[in-house]
């Protein structure tokens, strides 16, 4: 085999640039830490960590939207809490007020009182949270309760709306606010029964200040179901939020075997490639700096 | 006096001087790409024909200096040279196309329709919070951003890729030029009874160029003259290169011709058209993408409720028109009317609400589009109670609730509200408004104000039912993108174009490699080797001293001779 000039030279750069390309990508590997840093490092990875990506994108969207709605189940809870114990005030009130013994003074007393428990049962009822009305089904903005004055009758109304928020968590996977309108609203509600207990109270009528009790109840009883249903969602929303974080590490474990680069690995390769590199230009330039040029010089 | 004659020393002397020029070219040009080594043919001179005794020679005489060239091999080399350059060409514009379409960035396709279904999942949540309104109006636009840069992006990387096919073809036409001249040039040595060596390498070197743009193949005729041919069409011959043109298609890629026929090349310009037909099957997905998240977020925008309650009014944003030559835009059925999304046949939801009293009413209006014009569609909402609606001779439908009334498309009873999209095909309370990936953006109404996003399925701000419906788009299949979801479609973009960029590079790596090894084949048959014209060198100055000394020895016995006269 003949070996010109041009081949000489040629074949030792030539493999030096394949040594080249291969350091450069693995470098890329390596200050990068990722494995696939363009598709077509690996087409069907990297459309799989697009995916994922995607999903993980959506179980942060999830755990986000969770939050938020824990925290509104929160506000919901400690608002519902508060309405129970006045409630339970309220009842006190009308237990005492029935009794025989009192005077019309005296039951005067117990309906301001009934009253001041009204304004504040009025004022949980239209708990805001973020300027979103808790109590009013999907019409949050709008104040959902009030009294008005019809006919020189105190008449609570409700302003809200009767659907009740239904929140995506996950794909596929709502949650509905529990909380809606029933403690407070309509017959039976709260702001009626203590209503009807103070109004009593003041026309000193012991019978309707019993049948007030009895109003209480009831809403008591609501006031309960609710806190028990606001108590399940959270327990439901707290399991979601565990699958969320598992769904998370699954996912992120998934990518990590997909992307990330074996950096042990993708060093010692490294080192192998930069030893290759340097013993090639050794060789080269060695093959390159003899020639017969030298030696004929002294013929 | 024959012995004495001194034309054989002259001959020697001669020979070496021809041998030791060539020697001298030989290393000149050992550098040189394509030179091919020459060699000079020695044979002796014939004896003169009366001789005593035997014959003896008269020299030595140089027959003739010739290439060493071994014609397969170049051959070889030139059609490795074409698919090398084919090879390289395809790698490096996909790359490109790469970069372009795969952005792994937060900025890129991927996540960014993966931050506009994320933001409708939080608009879902906290539809009643002007924040998350501007957010999702914001992605959304983002998104419609992107898909427009990205569209761009290969429509400008598809005319680029026609500028360099334009100066490539450019160049071939100078190429075969000038091969006709080193043609011409070669015949007039050749008549001149010269070996044009030189000549010869040039030609070799042009065709090889050409190979390399445009994977031409050539042969040498009986004259000595070159036929230079691609894809199957000739493109020179008898010295004669025939008209090479290049022309854009309708869809922006590069068209090649000969003569008018179309030619289909190898080489760089074959890559660069394979690149541009990679391209534009990504543009056709894109556009599917596009098209398909516009029709199915339409569709499910369109069959919502506002933040501010159900309309009071409202117009259709897609004019239809007078297909049929009618006169009138009115009477052309929907699915022909020149609208870009057409629709199918519908049973359209109309809830309307009297405000006072917040009673709704729902009334189902079936549709068919295949026979029904807008003027039908008015005259059917028309006679919704509540609802006037009217068509005008622009192909804009107008719908206005009477005083006190509101109306909506809302599905409140679930189910679907407007399954063949008719409120979406005439972009009525549309999310998004244009016909492709080129040209979509936000609708009018949504982008001036948020308060228009139809998030809700009924009137309360805190009604995030219908965002849901868009959230859960992403992984929904949809029909228009041939029962993939939306981000599964973008998902096979980014493996379609990582694969062909992977192929396209492994191909040019393996064949760069062949090149490489039969252009080492070539060298070793016609490359300078400097140690073998050094040893040339040192036997041709041998024989020059050598003849020097015997002209010497000739002289020195004449002169003997001339003494003896004297």
């Amino acid at each position: 085999m003949r070996v010109s000039e041009q081949v000489r030279v040629g074949s030792g750069l030539s493999d030096l640039r394949n040594v080249e390309r291969s350091l450069a990508r693995l470098e890329e590997q390596v200050s990068t830490g990722q494995r696939i840093v363009r598709p077509s490092d690996d087409p069907g990875g990297a459309a799989r960590v697009a995916r994922l990506e995607t999903m993980l994108r959506r179980v942060d969207t999830a755990e986000r939207v969770a939050a938020g709605v824990r925290s509104d189940l929160e506000a919901e809870d400690a608002a519902l809490q508060q309405l129970s114990s006045l409630l339970a005030r309220a009842r006190e009130l009308g237990v005492q007020g029935a009794s025989e013994a009192l005077s019309a003074t005296d039951r005067a007393a117990l309906a301001s009182e009934v009253d001041s428990l009204l304004g504040q049962a009025l004022d949980l009822g239209n708990t805001r949270v973020d300027g979103r009305y808790l109590f009013a089904g999907t019409t949050t903005e709008t104040k959902p309760f009030a009294l008005e004055d019809v006919g020189g009758v105190t008449t609570p109304t409700y302003q809200g709306s009767d659907v009740s928020r239904e929140v995506l968590l996950g794909p596929g996977q709502s949650i509905e606010h529990a909380a809606g309108p029933e403690p407070f609203a309509g017959g039976g509600g709260a702001l009626d029964a203590l209503v009807a207990l103070r109004d009593a109270l003041r026309a000193d009528d012991t019978a309707a200040v019993g049948a007030g009790v009895e109003a209480l109840d009831t809403a008591l009883d609501r006031t309960t179901l609710a806190l028990g249903t606001v108590g399940a969602r959270m327990s439901e929303l707290d399991a979601a939020a565990d699958g969320f974080a598992s769904e998370k590490v699954r996912i992120q474990g998934l990518l990590g075997e997909l992307r990330d680069v074996d950096l042990s690995e993708a060093i010692v390769d490294l080192k192998a490639q930069q030893t290759a590199y340097e013993r090639g230009l050794q060789v080269v330039a060695g093959v390159l700096k003899v020639s017969i040029l030298d030696f004929v010089g002294r013929l | 006096m024959t012995g004495l004659n001194p034309s054989i020393g002259l001959s020697a002397l001669a020979a070496a001087q021809r041998g030791l020029e060539v020697v001298g070219h030989n290393m000149a040009n050992a550098a040189t790409p394509g030179y091919a080594r020459q060699r000079v043919e020695l044979a002796e001179a014939r004896p003169e024909s009366r001789q005593v005794g035997g014959q003896v020679g008269t020299g030595v005489r140089v027959l003739s200096v010739r290439r060493v060239v071994d014609r397969f091999a170049v051959e070889r080399l030139r059609d490795a040279t074409a698919s090398a350059g084919y090879d390289a060409a395809l790698a490096s514009r996909l790359g490109e196309l790469e970069r372009l379409v795969a952005d792994p960035s937060e900025a890129g396709l991927t996540a960014s329709a993966g931050r506009f279904f994320a933001a409708a999942a939080e608009l879902a949540a906290r539809p009643d919070d002007s924040s998350t309104r501007l957010v999702f109006a914001a992605e959304a636009d983002l998104l419609t951003e992107r898909l427009r840069a990205v569209a761009g992006g290969l429509d400008g990387f598809v005319a680029d890729v026609h500028a360099e096919v334009e100066a490539g073809v450019e160049e071939v036409r100078g190429l075969l030029e000038r091969v006709a001249a080193v043609d011409a040039a070669i015949k007039e040595a050749r008549v001149a009874g010269q070996q044009p060596n030189d000549l010869l390498d040039e030609r070799d070197r042009l065709v090889s160029d050409l190979a390399e743009r445009i994977g031409a193949q050539a042969s040498e005729q009986t004259d000595g003259s070159l036929t230079v041919t691609a894809g199957g069409k000739l493109l020179l011959s008898s010295g004669r290169a025939r008209p090479l043109g290049v022309e854009q298609a309708a869809d922006g890629s590069s068209r090649i011709a000969v003569a008018g026929e179309p030619l289909s090349p190898g080489g760089r310009l074959g890559g660069l058209s394979a690149a541009q037909e990679e391209a534009g099957g990504l543009r056709a997905d894109l556009d599917e993408f596009a098209r398909g998240l516009m029709l199915a977020a339409n569709g499910v925008h369109a069959t919502g409720v506002p933040l501010g309650g159900p309309y009071t009014s409202l117009q259709s944003t897609v004019p239809v028109q007078d297909v049929n030559g009618s006169g009138s835009p009115l009477d052309d059925p929907l699915v022909a009317a020149g609208l870009p999304f057409p629709p199918g046949a519908s049973e359209i939801v109309v809830n309307v609400t009297d405000f006072a009293t917040g009673s709704i009413t729902t009334t189902r209006v079936g549709f068919d589009p295949s026979r029904q014009g807008l003027g039908d569609l008015a005259a059917a909402l028309d006679g919704v109670a509540g609802l006037r609606a009217s068509a005008g001779a622009d192909g804009i439908l107008r719908l206005d609730a009477d005083p006190g009334m509101g109306f909506d498309f809302a599905p409140r009873a679930g189910g679907s509200a407007d399954a063949g999209g008719v409120l979406a095909g005439l972009g009525v309370g549309a999310l998004f408004a244009g016909t492709g990936a080129a040209d979509v953006r936000v609708a009018d109404a949504v982008a001036a104000d948020p308060s228009a996003l139809a998030a809700g399925l009924s009137a309360g701000a805190g009604d995030g039912r219908n965002a849901a419906r868009l959230a859960e788009l992403q992984g929904q299949p949809l029909e228009a993108l041939q029962g993939r979801s939306p981000q599964e479609s973008v998902a096979r973009m980014l493996g379609r174009v990582g694969a062909a960029a992977r192929r396209a590079r492994a191909l040019s790596e393996g064949s760069e490699l062949a090149r490489g090894s039969l252009e080492r084949a070539r060298e070793e048959v016609s490359g300078v080797s400097v140690e073998e014209e050094v040893g040339a060198m040192i036997q041709y100055q041998r024989s020059f001293q050598a003849a020097a000394r015997y002209l010497q020895v000739l002289h020195d016995l004449a002169g003997e001779l001339m003494q003896m006269v004297g």
